[in-house]
């Protein structure tokens, strides 16, 4: 290499950049597999089942429907997958995703031939990742499937876990922390509930992805705006969005959670039973497919859904993605499912919902309110359900120990008395026998 | 005559191998509590939880409560066990098990200035047996402070001592969040930097001269069944008498002080004639006891003088007037010191649920940290100076650092591993340890109209409510439980819990 003049060195920047730039655009090349696009294969596929049906063939529905798993993982890949494990209710409160879908899901995601699989998510401070998965049965369920997992009690995660990403097109954030080994993963596959949620109204696929932050809390400053930015284009971007609605969690008034113990049975005005998982990689739409089925209510009324929608984060017309083929509709066992619109519109029911009205213009003089005496009396409040989670008690042995060591402690003491007693006499004995006895020469 | 010395020194050698396994084997004994919170840190899945191992064989702290009298937490059984143990060992607790000792031992190995060279004798010059009173007049003086309060005993113990390092340096490496309370942690450990400290100016200058656990434990073992046996082979040459670490052997060699000898062996292993055993049985049991040497006898006599065998009573120490009026002086200090925590001004604090009334609580909490330990959450943490002097080291909760979690899951963690009963158990409805209270400049929900209400969705009671796209919280249903707190995505958070008396 000869010296290192101005113009040779430019030449080769420019030259490096050049060649960067084609590398990271590897499509230019004759021959090269394009991904697949949109039109040939839909973006969107909502599965529906029956009771009877099990949650793996419900969701292997969706997937096919999708053009199957090997659309999104290739062989060797690693694979990061998402479910819902913050809260520590057992499986069919809605509050969590449901065992059996993640052992289904993580089984297909082997049969994919993924190399490594990794499932992560952040838990409830209360009472701890350990104690939340172990109750709602998603421990067991990855143990049982032997693949990797990253559950991050919330707040306290080891900082080398996490790695800040860029969002380009934020507009409320520029810059999140997020888990590394998601970046790190060549898919992710965000698994949400289909829930309602106190703030945002409903949780679905977009607001779940708040999961992979370091602190979930963090977006809630402009929570919104936060949602739709997560979902932009960036490193953390899933995949594979999974929306399981094999039961909802439906707000009943005021009474807006996104946990509580309540089954569908104990209460079914609160979990619903609907058999359905809606899959695809497009998340807005697939939220905007859940408004419009399970909650009865018009997706542009979602903050979040309908900033995402303007981010260009996806499509908010569910009519329009289902004439077009974008989203398709499939029952469980119909093999090649090709719905016409007809039918489409057959099985959804868009039914117009009186919407309360949005709260007032943002204070400038806040006003204190005036709570009223007694709320919440027409609806049904969970019932406390003690047994379900409970922390590890304590081992403590004082109290075992307390009595029985009584009697231990007055033998050992006895058998001294005994011994010193003898002893002496011995002693006594001893120098009698033997006066002159002297331990020095 | 040289095989039989050769295995003797090769016995020796492993009989002080041994005491070092048993001491190791212990001391990881009384450290396997914190294993799970090591467990958890790496795995992060559940582990048990236990009440510390070590603390409920403390017979200080039985002393301390009944003189309390807090009959319904005392743990009688196992400290009368180690009681009776001395009375056959002596003070072999403290040579072979006690945790303290232990690291002391292992600390006295890097004292390199005190190595003896291979060959040579020891080095330890001017051996007196001062100071020694000093521990008793430390456990008349924490003793008569527990009419009042547990405070001094807390800090004092040995055995508290450890447990209260162990559990700062296990959490401050394993289990905390936040790096401000490290600090909080480490600053009660000074005691224990301080004993290490002592330990290279004196080899177990602490447990000869202060524990008080020791000097407990040495009023039963002067009568110790088990016996220092010093052989007629004895040429009186000083050498165990300077090997003693207790300093339990006076001038005289065929003597042993067993209110202070832990059976230690070094001094078997020092003598170069090896004279020195233990065990029991007739001969052990002997007692030598130096007599007058008369004009007439022999040379050698004259030289060493001559031992008989004692009366066989059982020794009784003598108390001179002066140390009992000095003992007499400590407790009175005692008594009189222990007011002081009254007076030091206190800004009252969200304290663990159960917790006695706070005055009361001052007075019982013996600082240990095991409530520390077990938070399921880590919202209790040791307090600093913000309960005052006398609250340094007791727990508050932070609800920034975690909430309470006793309403829906702990079964009451920190008052069931309580040792001394400051905390007592309650039931889950009983739950008031404050008020939580928002603060509107701060809120995004009231200053910027932001609908975040992460609060309400962390409450469980029903206290935090959002109405009109505020929060608001009813005091009636607030718990105090810091849920809110916790997290609140604010720096610094907006929603903060308040003692139930803050005005």
């Amino acid at each position: 290499m000869g010296r290192i003049t101005r113009r040779n060195f430019l030449i080769k920047v420019a030259g490096t950049l050049t060649a960067l730039e084609m590398v990271k655009t590897f499509n230019w090349l004759p021959g090269m597999v394009q991904p697949v696009s949109a039109s040939a294969l839909p973006a969107v596929a909502a599965s529906i089942g029956t009771d009877e049906d099990s949650a793996e063939s419900i969701l292997r529905t969706a997937l096919d429907a999708l053009g199957g798993i090997s659309r999104f993982v290739k062989p060797g890949q690693t694979v990061a997958i998402k479910p819902n494990a913050t809260w520590a209710y057992p499986p069919g409160t809605a509050s969590s995703t449901d065992p059996a879908l993640l052992k289904a899901m993580i089984k297909i995601v082997q049969e994919a031939g993924a190399g490594k699989i990794i499932v992560m998510d952040h838990c409830s401070i209360e009472p701890g990742a350990a104690e939340s998965l172990r109750i709602n049965g998603l421990a067991k369920a990855v143990k049982e499937s032997g693949v990797d997992s990253l559950f991050i009690d919330r707040f306290s995660g080891p900082k080398h876990l996490y790695t800040q990403i860029e969002l380009s097109e934020g507009k409320a954030f520029q810059k999140l922390s997020v888990i590394k080994a998601a970046i790190e993963a060549d898919v992710r596959i965000n698994m949400a509930v289909a829930k309602s949620h106190s703030v945002t109204r409903m949780t679905m696929c977009l607001k779940h992805m708040m999961g992979f932050l370091e602190v979930p809390g963090s977006l809630h400053a402009y929570l919104s705006q936060g949602i739709a930015d997560l979902n932009t284009k960036s490193a953390i971007k899933a995949d594979l969005h999974i929306l399981e609605a094999l039961r909802v969690r439906l707000p009943l008034g005021d009474y807006r959670v996104c946990a509580g113990p309540e089954t569908e049975k104990t209460n079914p005005k609160v979990v619903k039973r609907m058999n359905e998982i809606v899959a695809g990689i497009d998340p807005v739409l697939i939220d905007a497919y859940g408004c419009v089925n399970y909650y009865q209510i018009k997706p542009k009324e979602l903050a979040h859904l309908k900033l995402a929608a303007d981010a260009g984060a996806g499509d908010l017309d569910v009519d329009q993605a289902i004439s077009n083929g974008n989203l398709q509709v499939v029952k469980v066992g119909e093999i090649k499912p090709t719905p016409t619109i007809e039918q489409a519109n057959s099985e959804i029911k868009i039914t117009a919902t009186q919407i309360p009205t949005k709260a007032g213009p943002p204070p400038t003089a806040t006003p204190l309110p005036t709570l009223p005496a007694e709320q919440n009396q027409n609806i049904l409040l969970p019932e406390t359900n003690t047994n379900a989670n409970s922390c590890a008690d304590v081992v403590n042995p004082n109290s075992l120990l307390s009595g029985a060591l009584i009697p231990v402690a007055a033998i050992i003491a006895g058998a001294g008395v005994v011994t010193l007693r003898r002893k002496a006499k011995n002693e006594k004995k001893h120098e009698e026998e033997n006066k002159d006895d002297q331990p020095v020469d | 005559m040289t095989s039989r010395l050769t295995e003797r020194k090769t016995r020796n050698r492993l009989d002080k191998i041994a005491r070092k396994l048993v001491q190791t084997g212990f001391l990881l004994l009384f450290l396997y509590p914190f294993a799970p919170v090591i467990y958890k840190h790496f795995t992060q899945e559940t582990a048990p939880t236990f009440s510390s191992w070590l603390l409920l064989w403390d017979p200080l702290l039985l002393f301390g409560q009944v003189l309390k009298r807090d009959w319904q937490v005392m743990v009688i059984g196992a400290p009368l066990v180690l009681l009776a143990t001395s009375f056959v060992f002596g003070r072999g607790f403290c040579g072979w098990v006690c945790p303290l000792g232990t690291v002391l031992d292992l600390v006295s190995s890097l004292a390199f200035w005190r190595k003896v060279k291979k060959g040579k004798l020891t080095t330890r010059r001017n051996i007196t047996r001062r100071n020694l009173w000093l521990r008793y007049y430390l456990l008349a003086m924490i003793i008569a402070g527990s009419f009042l309060s547990l405070h001094f005993l807390g800090l004092l113990d040995p055995l508290v001592i450890f447990s209260r390092t162990a559990t700062s340096l296990v959490l401050n490496i394993f289990s905390l969040q936040n790096p401000g309370s490290r600090m909080y942690l480490s600053f009660f450990s000074l005691i224990f930097i301080a004993i290490v400290g002592l330990e290279f100016w004196q080899p177990r200058f602490w447990c000869r001269s202060l524990c008080p656990l020791g000097a407990l434990i040495s009023l039963v073992s002067r009568w110790s069944v088990f016996n220092r046996e010093v052989s007629t082979a004895c040429s009186s040459c000083g050498e165990c008498v300077r090997a003693c670490p207790m300093r339990a052997i006076p001038r005289e060699p065929h003597n042993t002080d067993y209110s202070d000898c832990t059976f230690c062996l070094e001094c078997a292993g020092s003598c170069p004639q090896d004279g020195i055993s233990f065990k029991f049985g007739t001969l052990a049991g002997k007692r030598w006891q130096k007599k007058e040497v008369n004009a007439g006898s022999s040379l050698i006599e004259r030289r060493k003088g001559k031992y008989i065998p004692s009366e066989g009573k059982l020794p009784v120490a003598n108390v001179s007037r002066r140390q009992l009026l000095n003992g007499v002086a400590a407790g009175v200090v005692g008594w009189a010191v222990i007011p002081l925590n009254r007076l030091a001004p206190h800004r009252t604090l969200i304290r663990p649920p159960g917790a006695l009334p706070e005055d009361e609580f001052l007075m019982t909490c013996i600082l240990c940290q095991e409530c520390v330990r077990v938070c399921p959450t880590g919202g209790l943490k040791p307090t600093f100076m913000e309960g005052g002097l006398a609250g340094i080291g007791t727990p508050q909760l932070l609800p920034r650092q975690g909430g309470c979690s006793i309403n829906p899951s702990c079964p009451n963690l920190c008052a069931k591993v309580c040792p001394v009963g400051a905390i007592l158990p309650i039931s889950k409805d009983q739950l008031k340890v404050g008020l939580a209270r928002v603060d509107h400049s701060l809120c995004l929900a009231w200053d910027q109209g932001v609908k975040c209400l992460v609060c309400v969705e962390a409450c469980l009671n029903n206290a935090a409510q959002a109405y009109q796209g505020r929060v608001t919280v009813n005091p009636k249903n607030c718990t105090g439980c810091g849920r809110c707190e916790s997290g609140c995505p604010v720096v610094g958070s907006a929603i903060r819990v308040y003692p139930l008396d803050y005005l």
